[in-house]
Order: structure tokens, then sequence, then C-alpha cells
């Protein structure tokens, strides 16, 4: 399965395979579909100056094939062939013999698969592909959803599907309670398809979820909701020609905006969300605690591992990107980039900062409670865990362990007392206070407009002052206010937010609100990508309240024309993600949920503290828009659930 | 590649003669009445038809094949290569099933 469907070659072909460089880039354009990789390879296991890519547009007789050769800013970029089809069928089965690795623990899961499972997903299925069809259109020639006796590609697809949930079925039998233990493997394992905008655990996790739906497992209040909330969506969506580019968050996002791709999003995130907390509520009888933290340690060390081997040799980068279905293909490099980062095999390095930061939280919160005994082991996976943290330079997680690390030792050893509060809040006051005699008041409090409308696509040009300066370089957005609205594409944030700094009534010593988000815009390094956030929202009344849709940034990044539409610059919150996705209604019913599950749990510090970590996190990084960093949030807001069974586990 | 360019556009010319025309782009072929046009595909499964040897043994060269050389269709082998994995998984399960019987 590794080295098989890489090794086929033209039996045609005679030429030699020769190593890759300026001179022989032509000798390869020539003979294209010719070479396999693994041939290739020989030649070229130490030319490091070739970048290995997938040509996603390959026909099925050109998989694993040399497609293409270019020359391009010094380095060569081969491309090899890769197929809708077969990655589908290779990826799936891949990833689900891993899976089948997971050892077996005795359960009474049924594990029949009626025919209105299968049903379900195909439906689902089509559902997706119809829905983002630009997405699939844009590299796939062969892509056809006709239902024709001959159209082997869509029944290909559907065989697929029905033999890769026939084996996840029978392998979940013996596995379905212990598959919680093994969650921390979805950071290693992606799962994301390489020509697919699906992810396998996406697909596995719907699946369960449909699973318990028909056998009465779910919240029938939230469903009501859940429903309610869809409908107003579906009503206020806005059909657009636009196709979204995914990037890296292929696999958990929806590139189009067309209402099929907006309803199949629906109905994937509701039985996700099933799926999930369905895995959780049958397996938190079997959940181990030593199991869990010791993969999660053993995760993130491979992660760190890979993400060292795939930067140093573009083979593995290549394999590495395909067999572990990430987003995008690791990092080619072993130093840090844009931002001083190093993002190893992640798509992001904020994400996978989190990761590390959550193993090496959990296990010290481990060690400190004696619930696990630190020996050489944890110990040097500790440390790599460390180094993996330290690559990826996320100093909002370096500096949220410290301080509830700290936090839990004082709650834990009873060392908190009225001296203690005093001197921290006395210490937090000096350092607030230090820190803001060294800035500008002015710039803080107003750097998150000045930014917003840096990125703002204006329409007209704005009036200068003696020195050529504008409003916007004088921090003077009042004068904006007074120019006529409808003339200067200014979204209907970046508005609200001016016309309230500007205009709302002054409070002698209470600043601003506005000025105290953006203050700490500045001083967390977001007040650029909130500025932008604010330059790209624009939605109505209807979409503020309840949002686009589950996924759905395609009418936000789209929909407003700022000067920010190439790329992908996300919120850089998931608050804000879940904004657009769930407007404020969503927000706030969540914040509520989420701060009673806390309160009733106040007593549980352990819980306390991982969810401060997520969501001191979740205020500055878009981690929710990745299926293992959600599958890691659910976990911990139902973490309360489990800490009781795994004690009894353990012992 | 001259046993390609045989089997696909027979033995009506001699390979020196492809040396001739080399890279010049403004080579012009002649078409050969006695030649029976032959349909070239390229791995895109673009058509081309070639009316003399020497334009067949020139495209032949550059990559491209005759229909019955490129007779898969990869949709179909691989939705039969699903349909195989598939009944050999179900067989494999029913022979376990009755074995732990």
């Amino acid at each position: 399965m590794l080295i098989l469907p890489w090794s086929i070659r033209n039996n045609d072909s005679n030429f030699p395979t020769i190593p890759i460089e300026e001179s022989t880039v032509g000798y390869y354009q020539s003979n294209t579909c010719d070479f396999s990789l693994v041939e290739i390879l020989s030649n070229n296991f130490k030319n490091n100056q070739i970048d290995i890519l997938p040509d996603k547009s390959s026909s099925v007789r050109c998989f694993g094939k040399i497609n293409g050769v270019d020359y391009f800013s010094g380095s060569i970029k081969v491309y090899v062939g890769t197929n809708m089809n077969v990655d589908f069928l290779l990826q799936s089965l891949f990833l689900l013999l891993l899976i089948s690795i997971i050892p077996k623990k005795e359960s009474s899961i049924k594990n029949n698969m009626p025919l209105v499972y299968i049903t379900f997903l195909l439906g689902v299925l089509y559902l997706h592909l119809k829905g983002e069809l630009m997405f699939y259109e844009s590299f796939s020639k062969n892509f056809d959803l006709s239902f024709d006796l001959d159209n082997y590609f869509l029944f290909s697809l559907f065989l697929t599907c029905i033999l890769t949930l026939s084996i996840f079925n029978d392998l979940m039998k013996d596995r379905f309670s212990n598959f919680l233990n093994y969650f921390p493997f979805m950071f290693l394992f992606v799962g994301t398809y390489n020509t697919f905008n699906l992810n396998l655990f996406v697909i596995l996790f719907v699946f369960i979820g449909f699973k318990s739906f028909i056998e009465n497992k779910f919240n029938k209040r939230f469903l009501f909701l859940y429903l309610v909330v869809s409908i107003i969506q579906i009503y206020n969506f806005k059909k657009s020609p636009q196709l979204f580019d995914v990037d890296k968050l292929k696999g958990f996002v929806n590139s189009s905006q067309t209402i099929e791709s907006l309803i199949c999003w629906i109905i994937i995130f509701y039985f996700l969300i099933c799926g999930i907390l369905n895995v959780i509520n049958q397996g938190r009888k079997f959940f181990n605690f030593n199991l869990f933290i010791r993969n999660l340690l053993i995760s993130g060390s491979i992660i760190t591992i890979i993400g060292f081997l795939s930067a140093l040799n573009p083979f593995l980068n290549f394999l590495s990107y395909y067999y572990l279905g990430l987003n995008k293909a690791g990092i080619k490099t072993l130093n840090s980039v844009a931002g001083n980062t190093w993002r190893g095999i992640g798509s992001s390095a904020e994400a996978l900062g989190e990761f590390y930061g959550f193993v090496i939280l959990i296990t010290l919160l481990a060690i400190l409670s004696k619930k696990i005994n630190l020996n050489k082991g944890t110990l040097l996976l500790l440390i790599v865990n460390f180094y993996g943290l330290y690559k990826t330079n996320n100093f909002a997680v370096f500096s949220s362990l410290f301080v509830l690390v700290t936090f839990y030792f004082l709650f834990t050893f009873k060392l908190i007392n009225k001296f203690s509060i005093i001197m921290i809040v006395f210490v937090v006051t000096v350092f607030v206070s230090l820190f803001a005699s060294t800035i500008s008041y002015d710039l803080y409090s107003k750097a998150l407009l000045r930014e917003g409308y840096i990125a703002s696509d204006l329409n007209i040009e704005l009036p200068k002052d003696e020195y050529n300066n504008s409003a916007v370089e004088n921090l003077n957005f009042g004068e904006i206010l007074l120019l006529p609205k409808d003339q200067t594409n200014i979204s209907n944030s970046l508005y609200f937010f001016t016309e309230r700094y500007t205009n709302s009534k002054n409070i002698k010593f209470i600043p601003n609100d506005i000025a105290v988000v953006s203050f700490i815009a500045k001083t967390i390094n977001r007040s650029e990508k909130w500025g932008i956030f604010l330059a790209k929202y624009n939605p109505n009344l209807e979409n503020f309240l309840f949002g686009n849709g589950p996924n759905q940034l395609s009418e936000y990044y789209l929909g407003h024309k700022t000067k920010v539409n190439n790329g992908l610059v996300l919120p850089h919150s998931s608050f804000l993600d879940f904004l657009i996705f769930y407007g404020l209604f969503g927000l706030l019913l969540t914040t509520y949920i989420f701060t009673r599950l806390l309160y009733i749990n106040r007593k549980n510090v352990l819980y306390i503290i991982l969810s401060l970590y997520f969501l001191i996190n979740f205020i500055k990084s878009d981690s929710i828009l990745y299926i293992a960093s959600f599958t890691l949030f659910i976990f911990i807001i139902n973490f309360y659930k489990l800490e009781n069974e795994s004690i009894n586990n353990n012992a | 590649m001259e046993q390609l360019i045989e089997s696909i556009c027979g033995d009506q010319g001699e390979i020196s003669e492809l040396e001739e025309i080399g890279n010049n782009p403004n080579f012009v072929f002649e078409n050969d009445l006695n030649f029976e046009t032959i349909v070239l595909f390229d791995t895109n499964n673009n058509i081309i038809n070639v009316n003399s040897w020497l334009e067949c043994a020139n495209y032949v060269k550059g990559g491209w094949v005759n229909n019955s050389v490129e007779t898969l269709n990869g949709d179909q082998f691989i939705f039969f290569v699903s349909l195989t994995l598939f009944v050999f998984y179900f067989l494999i399960k029913k022979v376990s099933k009755r074995r732990t019987k």
C-alpha cells in the first residue's frame, strides 16, 4: 500500500531515469507519465533541489507517475499523478488499516449495517459533490455526477464509500469503546483526502452520529434549536458562483456558495457533533487516562519527528502529506519562517503549538495530581513535545501554560488565600501599568480601526491635510463617518465599531469598550488580523444574529470587496469564526452552555484549567477550523464526564 | 521506442527520417494517400488524426498512443478493483464468521 501504487512504470517506455536538475527538466517534460515516483527516487533521493507535489488532475493510468516537471524560482517542481478515485480508495484503506491496530475491548455495540445507513451516507456524499461542483471541476476532467450506467467515476466513488463504511463498521464492533483513548492520533493521521474537500474522520463521525440518531441517542432540544437556526440560515442564504480557496482548511470548510453545499454542511456538522459526543459517551466507561496521555505524548513526538524528516527529504514530504492525510504538505525547511514559526507537518503553527501545549499541560497536571508517574519514557516524550512547542514559537501557549500550571499549583496545594490573591492582583496591576506607561494610548486604542481601514477598499480617495495625511493616517476616524456611507464601501461591522468609538458617551476613568478591545488586540498581536476581519465582515441583521452556516467562510471572505482578497487571511479567533458560522445567537448560547458547565464543575480544578487553556487560546487562533482541534475541544468540554470513570479504569 | 512506433504506425518508414524533423516547428507533414489514417491519444485523452507514417511516428515519439494501447478506462478499472476488494472482504468475513461458530 505504501510502495506499490508509486512504482508502476509505463511498459512502453525504455527511457532511463536520470537525476532531476535544471538541465534535465526538458527530458522529463518530454516523457510525462513514463517514470514512476519510486524509479526517480533511486536517482534523486538526496536531491533537495526538488519539490514533489501532487498533480490532482491526473488520469488513473498516470497515477504515481511523473506527470510534469517545472523549474520555478530556484527549485524544481516535480508533479506526481494523483486521481480522485484512487485517492479515495487508497487513503481510506490506509487509515482503516491504522484504525484496525486499535486494541479490541469488549463492548455491546451492534454492528449491523442496514441499508438506510448506506443510503444516507451516499446521499450526503452526492450532495457534497454536487454542491461543491466548482471545486472538483477545477481539477478533475472526468468529474461527472450523472446516473448513467457507464459512469464508472461516480459508481466507483460510491462503491469505495460503501466499502470504507462496511470495514469501519466491522472494526468498530470490538474497538468502539476504545476509540476515545486513541483520539490523540487524529493530530498525526489527519485524514484529509488529497483530491477531496472531505476528511475521513468527518465521514466516520457523521456515520457514527447518524447511527446514534437512528438508535434514538440524541438530544431533542439541541436538534430543535439546530433545525430552527439552520432554516433561518437557508432562508437568508445568497447563492454566488464564487469559489473559496480552501487551502489549509481542506476537508473541513465549504468551498462553494451553493444551497446544496450549505445544506450538506448543515447535515454534516450536526451528525459530526452527534458522532463525537456518541464516541465520548459510549467510550467513557473504558476511558483510560494513562493511556490517553501516553497516546498524546507519542502522537506529539511522532509529529515532531516526521515534521523534521519531511522537511529534510522531498519524498518523505510528499508521502507524509499523502498518507497522513495532511491538509497541506509539511514545511520544507527546518528554519522558522513567517512570524518566526515552524509548523512541521501541521497545517498551522498556531494549532500545532496549541496541541503541544495541551499535551504538556495535561501531562504536567496528571503528574502533579499523581494520576501518572513520571518515568524516563514519559520524560523523554515530554521533552520532544516541549521542543515541538519551542519550534512553533507560540508565545500565547507558553504564557497560558505558565499561568495555568501556577494556578493549578496554588489551588491544589491550597496556597490561595486573601494575601496571595492581593499579591497576584498587585503584581498584574504593576505589570499592566508599567506596560501601559511605555505605549501610546492613542495608537493602542485605535489600532483595530486603523488596521480595518487600511484593509478596506473605500472606493473613494480620502481628503488629505496640509501634511498629505488622510483621516486614517491621522487616526481621526470620525472624519470618515461624515462621508455618505453608501459611497464608502465600509463594512457594516467596521462602520459600527467606528461609530461606537467616536459617538459613545465618555465616562470618566472608564475606557471606551472599542478602545479596550483594540488595546487587547494590539497587545496580543492581533490588531492587524482582527482589523482585516472588521474590514471583511459585512453581515445583514439576520446573518449577524444567526450566521452564514457551519464552516461557511465564502460569503465572509469574498462577499465584501476589500484589499485582502487573495491568500487565506483568517479571522485569527475561533470566537470570530463561530460568529461567522452561527452569529451572535450561536455565540451567546455556546458561551452560556460553556459557562454553566464551568460553574457546575467549578470544584473540578483539572476540568477548569483545561477548559480555560482552550478558551484563552481560542481567543487568538483559528483552531476550531481544523477537525482534530475541533474534536479535542468537544472532548475537553465533556472531560468532566470522563474523569471519574478514568480513575476506576486506571485502578 | 522503435517497437512501439512499429506496433502503432506500421513498418512503412525509417526511424532515421524522424531525425530530419528534429525540433523544426515549421516542418509540414505531407499526407500519404496509401497510409490509413490512425487516431492517436495523449495522456489527457486529446485526439489527433495522423495521415502519414512520419507524422504518426513523430507523435508516438512525443508520447501519443493509439486506441488499442490506451484501452484502459481508469474509472472502470478502479470500479472493478473496488468491487473485487468488496467481494473479497465479504467472503473473508463470511468464512471467519463460520469458523468462529
